[in-house]
């Protein structure tokens, strides 16, 4: 499975969201089932299956898809953007 | 089951360490003294088989207690129950505290207390379990004249229970602290024994508490006994606020 798949597969389920929805624009808070409950559920799965743990700015700052997207580069997932 | 326990080789977290021992575990200790964790660790490995790690850090490191974090994500995967027992009393009037020891009190005693809460609440979250367990003082509620600025930071940390039991409740995680009252340790090794017993007759039990009246009630917070109590302050006290 390549990271993209993984990451949208671990948006899916942490946000309870069809994969169909799952795109770049989509926002912490403008979806209501991206809420903070649902943020740090998204954040515990995404270290454990990414393996990793995040600085606690990076897990303020991964506030859309795409803004997880370029914080996993940082860590060094292959990541298409 | 990963349990990490910091102020390891204290009086009342050594005794918790040991009262570990007995249960399928994985030990992780905790304190910035490696000297005295390894030779903790060397008697606690004398007494049971259980798996025993010790990790140097500095409660008051952002840099070294996010490295112990990582170190546990990275080696066991999980944390089930974290016991932050690290505290520091300077005992003093106000007015002749300095800043310093005001910060050094609130560092060690709150803040590192809600730092090791976020650290350990996002590890929980992986699972939607943990425990966490953390320290106040009968003197958060009661009052101590020379202990005003350490009463104010164990006030800060049941404020923290009460408001992280709500935060962390539909993720699976429970929060409490204990209220211990005189505890018979190197914190109140200075006090003679006519304080002692001074101290010990203003108790419903007419004496000190020891390290052992505490470590059971960690292990029952710890267990599924306690499945439904969070954001609960227990006094141990021996009825000393009555």
């Amino acid at each position: 499975m390549t990271d993209q798949k993984k990451l949208m597969d671990i948006f899916a389920t942490a946000l309870e969201l069809p994969l169909s929805e799952i795109n770049d624009n989509l926002k912490y808070n403008d979806d209501k089932r991206w809420d903070s409950t649902a943020h740090m559920i998204l954040i515990a799965q995404l270290e454990t299956e990414f393996d990793l743990m995040f600085d606690i700015d990076d897990i303020i700052d991964m506030s859309s898809f795409l803004q997880a997207k370029l914080i996993l580069k940082k860590y060094n997932a292959a990541l298409s953007l | 089951m990963v349990v990490l326990v910091t102020g390891a080789y204290g009086g009342i977290g050594r005794n918790i360490c040991f009262s570990y021992l007995q249960q399928d575990t994985t030990l992780i200790i905790t304190g910035r003294d490696i000297d005295k964790l390894e030779a903790l660790a060397t008697e606690l490995r004398q007494s049971s088989n259980i798996s025993i790690h010790a990790v140097a850090a500095d409660v008051n490191d952002e840099v070294q207690v996010a490295a112990l974090f990582k170190q546990i994500a990275s080696q066991f995967k999980r944390l089930d129950i974290l016991v932050h027992c690290a505290g520091v009393l300077t005992q003093k009037l106000l007015m002749l505290t300095k800043l310093t020891d005001m910060q050094n009190d609130i560092n060690t005693n709150l803040l590192s207390s809600i730092v090791f809460c976020q650290q350990a609440s996002k590890l929980m979250t992986r699972n939607k379990q943990g425990v966490i367990i953390l320290m106040s003082s009968i003197i958060a509620s009661q009052g101590s004249a020379g202990q005003s600025v350490y009463g104010a930071s164990k006030a800060g940390v049941e404020g923290l229970v009460k408001s992280l039991a709500k935060e962390l409740g539909s993720l699976g995680i429970r929060i409490n602290a204990l209220a211990p009252g005189v505890i018979n340790t190197e914190l109140v090794a200075e006090l003679d024994e006519q304080q002692k017993m001074q101290l010990a007759q203003k108790t419903c039990l007419k004496r000190l508490g020891e390290a052992d009246d505490i470590s059971p009630v960690v292990q029952f917070l710890s267990s599924r006994g306690a499945g439904y109590i969070t954001g609960q302050v227990i006094a141990v006290d021996g009825g000393l606020a009555l």
